[in-house]
């Protein structure tokens, strides 16, 4: 590349924008796990007495777990007993309005630049902003109530709507599923609910904003989408962290269910902190997501831009079962300094004519290590099932990696499964045809990697592509330009 | 048979070879046999094996006692490649065969066997063997290196060019049912040396089971050149295991094209390493796994220096109960900069019955590289078969001839004529066209 040595050194060095901690005063459980801190975030929380033995025998069940050691990514062993599992800011305000808000709190949203106030007016979206691990403030509930839509706090789900929780949760991840699924089945602290009722368009995009703050306080994360038959739900997620020193455990189940003709779109930018430029003290992401179509013609779409974190593991997948299903993954991965990133999907087709495409995009750089790791499965019994998967990545810089592992299984002649995979760095040419043009070496670059980023960033919603294109740029600008 | 099992007969036939032999590969032979238990036998829970079990392998408990060659037995001349060749060297049930063979050694070339070697202590092909596949990383490559019968020598001087092929032809009678052969091939060219190989492995019955070890070591000196055609047309009942490691020194190139068509099991693998810039490798291959057949292809081809080129193509074909495993690895070192890898899978499938399981994977450290892999599954496009159809053939034959053209891509890389016609009809045999 054309530029000079000095350009790129200042422009790595750039800091986490946004790293910033804010003083808020929270109720902390101290470091370690047993059966008695279940029973007390258990009881924190006013569950019921189901939910607390849910909890306890996906905890039983963790104990006889082994912690995953297949995928391509490298961190210290986490000491899970000196992790706090519980963590509540403790001037807990009432959800009337956003004036009751901890001032502070919504000043750290505007540092954001995500005004809450005026993010209700501009575009619609509702926002449902998770401060640590409890809800504490919730927009447009009146206007989704009137649509019959729910959209709370896990917490408030397994008090309101019970039966509701009993029958879904844990039917798309099962606490069995994994070593990180089942320590978040025991431990969740909170999430989101959304439950969209027959036929029911929602009437808005559904947003939470994750933010953890308390140092050493793991999060556990449990999110919850029904989509009853004919509905159609987009739902938004991101979040940004505080620079810190301790790695930070970050283990999160989504699940998500799709019935006959209901569509979910599931978004994603996470900016977790990726850690110094040594690697030191960024987020450890373990992350299951899986979305369910269980009838005909469900379409479940993820969508997600990844550019923080210091580790991240995370398989948004679909399980195609009904007849014509459709599942989709648009995946943007950035990885730099020490960055490591092992993310893909699963597409398990098991329903007639299911669908699924996959394209996904990652670029490393620096020293950061991005895997893809996919699969794809064709079962015996889905005819005509049909997928497609682009995977390119990019390299900048000549200590970085790029690790492609698409595993595809096919049991059925009548389908159709191409996967195409690219790897290369930034091309002389195409710079050289941009500083042509009278751009410099930093608009080439940016623009080189937006486009190969384009098929995704088109997937997102409009409000998140600005945050997404921003993300990526404020992340290049530390590695390139 | 167990691991237990399988030592004990690897130390009887270490001890009669010690008798016979004299001592000239017994260590290597002892620390091999010792390291069979550690490694231990593949099994499912590891990567390179997730989709390859080998319990019926393992079930039928194939007994490697050193074969006696029956000169008397009249061999099928006829499978012999059409054509005059450089050398020829005939293997019956593991064992070589003089009678058939066509043995040269001269300065700076010599085409000969390993027991020969073995017998006479010679330490110009014994110091090398291991060289490049050591114990291996599976019981198995360590059971060849404990208890390796026989195999091909083939070494070239530098600069010595040979235009005629070298016949490496396996052949397994009856008398073998329920054994198991230990096979090595040594190639060493020097710099500058080039020859073009014809390896194929073939049953005598075709109701014969015995299972073929193979462990082949190919080291190419800068300059050299070697082509590699190999054919596997073992029996359907048969056990098919074969490692190759090659190395590729500076401007080395290695031009290999497989076709697999016979075997209950059998699985390749390719241990490419490149060793000096600027080499090349190009690997085809073509499977085809019918009722109760299981083929298995792995590569892994590691750009461990900067500016080699590498290119792989692979297509298989799954009919009645066939299954297939393509695990594509290409590994790009840290500083190999400039390097090309190009990898493509294709797979048809036949019947609802077949499975194909492939991975390609590409694991890259450098950034100024151009790599890529596709892989595909389908079956036959059906207005390919309308469009034949309405020109009056028959659905059967435009069936054959769509799976014929798709295979035709790797079968015509075969140089030899008379071998892409051997390929072709044992493809339409065993498909039933």
């Amino acid at each position: 590349m054309g530029m000079t040595d000095s350009s790129v050194e200042s422009l790595i060095s750039t800091g986490y924008a946004e790293g910033f901690v804010t003083r808020i005063e929270s109720d902390t459980l101290p470091p370690g796990l047993d059966e008695s801190v279940i029973r007390v975030i258990s009881s924190r929380k006013d569950e019921p007495e189901w939910m607390l033995e849910k909890r306890l025998q996906a905890y039983r069940h963790w104990l006889s777990m082994q912690q995953p050691d297949w995928a391509a990514i490298r961190y210290p062993a986490i000491d899970f007993q000196a992790i706090s599992y519980y963590s509540s800011p403790k001037k807990k305000p009432q959800l009337a309005s956003l004036d009751d808000v901890d001032p502070e709190l919504l000043a750290t949203y505007e540092k954001l630049g995500i005004p809450l106030d005026e993010q209700k007016a501009l575009a619609g979206v509702a926002v449902d902003a998770v401060f640590d691990s409890v809800s504490v403030a919730t927009t447009f509930r009146e206007t989704l109530a009137e649509a019959g839509v729910i959209f709370c706090s896990m917490s408030e789900a397994i008090r309101e709507y019970p039966e509701l929780v009993q029958r879904y949760m844990g039917s798309v991840v099962p606490y069995k599923d994994n070593y990180f699924a089942a320590l978040n089945s025991a431990v969740f602290s909170d999430g989101t609910f959304v439950y969209i009722p027959r036929g029911v368009n929602c009437p808005m995009e559904l947003s939470t904003y994750f933010r953890i703050n308390e140092a050493q306080t793991g999060q556990f994360e449990r999110t919850l989408i029904v989509a009853e038959e004919g509905s159609q739900v987009s739902y938004l997620e991101g979040c940004t962290a505080p620079m810190r020193d301790e790695n930070q455990l970050h283990a999160a189940v989504v699940e998500l269910v799709a019935m006959t003709d209901a569509k979910i779109k599931y978004s994603t930018v996470q900016n977790w902190y990726p850690g110094d430029s040594e690697g030191r003290g960024g987020i450890y992401n373990f992350v299951t997501k899986r979305g369910d179509c269980r009838g005909d013609r469900s379409h479940i779409s993820w969508t997600q831009v990844e550019t923080g974190s210091a580790v991240t593991w995370k398989y948004p997948s679909c399980i195609l079962r009904g007849d014509d299903s459709v599942g989709e993954f648009y995946s943007v991965a950035v990885t730099k300094g020490r960055q490591q990133a092992d993310t893909g999907t699963k597409m398990i087709h098991m329903g007639k004519n299911s669908r699924s495409t996959i394209v996904s995009k990652g670029i490393s750089a620096m020293q950061g290590s991005n895997t893809y790791r996919g699969l794809v499965r064709i079962a015996a019994k889905a005819e005509n099932a049909r997928n497609h998967t682009q995977c390119d990545s990019l390299l900048i810089g000549d200590r970085c990696g790029a690790h492609t592992f698409p595993y595809i299984e096919v049991k059925n002649p009548t389908a159709q499964v191409e996967h195409e995979a690219t790897t290369s760095k930034v091309s002389e040419d195409q710079l050289f045809y941009c500083r042509q043009r009278g751009l410099s070496d930093e608009d080439a670059v940016s623009m080189i990697i937006n486009g190969f980023c384009k098929e995704v960033f088109n997937e997102l919603p409009m409000e998140f592509a600005v945050e997404a294109q921003k993300l990526l740029a404020v992340s290049l600008e530390g590695a390139v330009g | 048979m167990n691991m237990h099992g399988y030592q004990e007969t690897a130390q009887r036939t270490i001890d009669s070879l010690a008798h016979d032999n004299g001592d000239w590969l017994i260590e290597k032979r002892r620390a091999a046999m010792e390291r069979m238990s550690e490694l231990g036998f593949p099994h499912a829970r590891q990567e390179a094996w997730r989709y390859t079990g080998v319990e019926s392998l393992l079930q039928k408990g194939f007994i490697s006692t050193p074969s006696v060659l029956d000169s008397s037995r009249e061999i099928a001349i006829d499978r012999m490649l059409e054509g005059p060749v450089a050398g020829r060297l005939v293997f019956v049930d593991g064992i070589y065969h003089p009678g058939l063979s066509i043995g040269i050694e001269q300065t700076g070339f010599r085409i000969g066997n390993l027991r020969a070697a073995m017998a006479t202590g010679d330490q110009s092909v014994l110091s090398s063997v291991g060289n490049l596949s050591g114990v291996g990383d599976h019981a198995f490559t360590a059971m060849n290196m404990a208890t390796q019968q026989d195999g091909a020598v083939i070494q070239l001087s530098k600069g010595v060019v040979i235009e005629l092929p070298i016949e490496l032809l396996h052949i397994t009678t009856g008398k073998r049912s329920g054994h198991a052969q230990q096979i090595r091939h040594l190639v060493e060219l020097d710099a500058d040396a080039s020859v073009s190989l014809v390896e194929r492995y073939l049953s005598a019955d075709g109701d014969n089971d015995y299972f073929n070890n193979i462990v082949c070591e190919i080291n190419l000196a800068e300059g050299a050149t070697l082509t590699h055609q190999r054919v596997q047309q073992e029996s359907n009942h048969a056990y098919h295991l074969c490692g190759l490691y090659v190395n590729l020194g500076r401007d080395a190139r290695y031009l290999g094209v497989n076709a697999a068509l016979g075997g209950a099991w059998s699985r390749t693998e390719f241990h490419h390493r490149f060793s000096g810039e600027g080499a090349e490798c190009e690997i085809d291959g073509l499977y085809v796994a019918g009722d109760g057949q299981l083929t298995d292809f792995h590569l892994d081809v590691d750009h461990g220096v900067p500016r080699c080129r590498s290119q792989e193509n692979f297509k298989g074909i799954l009919h009645g109960v066939g299954r297939a495993v393509f695990d594509g690895l290409i590994r790009v070192g840290i500083d190999s900069q400039k390097s090309e890898a190009h990898l493509h899978n294709a797979n048809l499938m036949l019947s609802t019955k077949a499975e194909i399981d492939t991975k390609p994977q590409l694991v890259i450290l450098a950034d100024d590289v151009q790599c890529s892999h596709g892989t595909s599954v389908g079956r036959l496009d059906e207005q390919a078969l309308f469009y034949l159809r309405s020109r009056g053939i028959d659905a059967h034959q435009a069936r054959r001839l769509l799976c014929l053209g798709f295979a035709g891509e790797i079968i015509d890389k075969f140089a030899t004529d008379s071998l892409r016609e051997e390929i072709r009809n044992d493809l339409e045999q065993r498909m039933r066209f």
